[in-house]
């Protein structure tokens, strides 16, 4: 699940830079998806934590 | 735009933004009835909406100012420790980020094909009674069920299922509280409860969505009507704020059906009058 947890950041914030480096430039796209890849790595970080995450029903 | 446009503009906003009766659907709709000569696509008027939507999310931010430090506090709390708690503002954070992000999704990409498809008067009068619709029977369906929820105990997927329903707003004329507070209801919230997730989920979609267009308030052609914006955001952001401040109390111990009564009946009013062709 951490080689997901990565890969889906990864994949994320490229995702952001295509948006913002290619013309018409979306910013809200770009602000997006580098969310998304930072709430990847907070997934990533969970999995590093202790092991008390309650079930996510 | 005249003065008078801008400040009855922004108190629209201001009010219906919160109240289930769709913004957006009434920023098309008054306009016309008034038989204002308002370009929606203009950059100085888009300029002019993005300060008004800003002044709403700042004040909601305020509104809700201490529950957002907790929040805020609690969540970068679990992230330090690397696991969630049972701790109720952690998990209302959670269950915002949960419910933010698909419609952030939906927002950023099907915001302008869908609002350019069905921006017509009439599809916003029918979506106007759609609104109502779905608020009576939210109504029927809670008061069919018995059991009632806190907020913190709903599910993640239940979270992002409020986030979804919210979505909906994208159609001008569905209410983005209004839908989301139904969502909530369905799910078995209590009106309280259901409401105050609806506002918290809208602040961080509203705020961002603005901040991020606020450099057009600066671009050229828009400093004509710089002072009508920055005056229509105080006004619309003092406007939302007694407008939640109101809901609030109001959904402490009533429902939604007054507001489905009001859209069901300003929309066939519209509809009537645009299908008569006496409203463009």
């Amino acid at each position: 699940m951490k080689i997901a947890a990565i890969g889906l950041a990864v994949v994320f914030a490229l995702i952001g830079v295509y948006y913002i480096a290619t013309p018409p430039h979306h910013v809200k796209h770009f602000v997006l998806f580098e969310i998304l890849a930072a709430l990847s790595l907070v997934w990533l970080r969970f999995q590093a934590g202790k092991p008390t995450t309650p079930s996510l029903r | 735009m005249t003065w008078l446009q801008a400040m009855i503009l922004a108190v629209l906003q201001g009010v219906s933004e919160l109240f289930p009766i769709s913004s957006l659907g009434h920023t098309v709709l008054v306009p016309s009835l008034l038989r204002w000569k308002i370009d929606r696509s203009d950059p100085t008027f888009l300029s002019f909406v993005v300060a008004l939507h800003l002044g709403t999310a700042i004040a909601l931010i305020i509104f809700y100012r201490t529950d957002w430090v907790r929040i805020v506090r609690a969540l970068v709390a679990s992230i330090a420790r690397g696991n969630l708690s049972s701790d109720p503002d952690e998990r209302v954070g959670w269950l915002l980020v949960v419910g933010t992000v698909p419609v952030a999704l939906l927002g950023v990409f099907l915001e302008k094909p869908v609002r350019a498809f069905f921006g017509s008067s009439a599809l916003v009068s029918i979506f106007l009674i759609v609104n109502a619709f779905i608020m009576f029977g939210g109504e029927a369906l809670r008061r069919r069920s018995t059991g009632e929820r806190a907020l913190p105990t709903i599910a993640w997927l239940d979270g992002a299922k409020v986030g979804i329903a919210q979505g909906a707003a994208l159609f001008p004329g569905i209410s983005r509280s209004g839908s989301s507070i139904v969502a909530g209801l369905l799910l078995g919230l209590t009106h309280e409860d259901a409401a105050r997730y609806s506002f918290l989920l809208a602040t961080p979609v509203i705020f961002a969505a603005s901040a991020l267009e606020v450099p057009q308030l600066f671009a050229p052609g828009s400093q004509a009507i710089l002072a009508q914006a920055a005056v229509g955001g105080v006004l619309a952001g003092i406007c939302a704020y007694a407008s939640v401040a109101f809901l609030v109390r109001y959904f402490h111990g009533n429902d939604l059906r007054p507001f489905g009564w009001y859209c069901l009946i300003f929309g066939a009013v519209c509809l009537a009058l645009t299908l008569t062709k006496v409203i463009a």
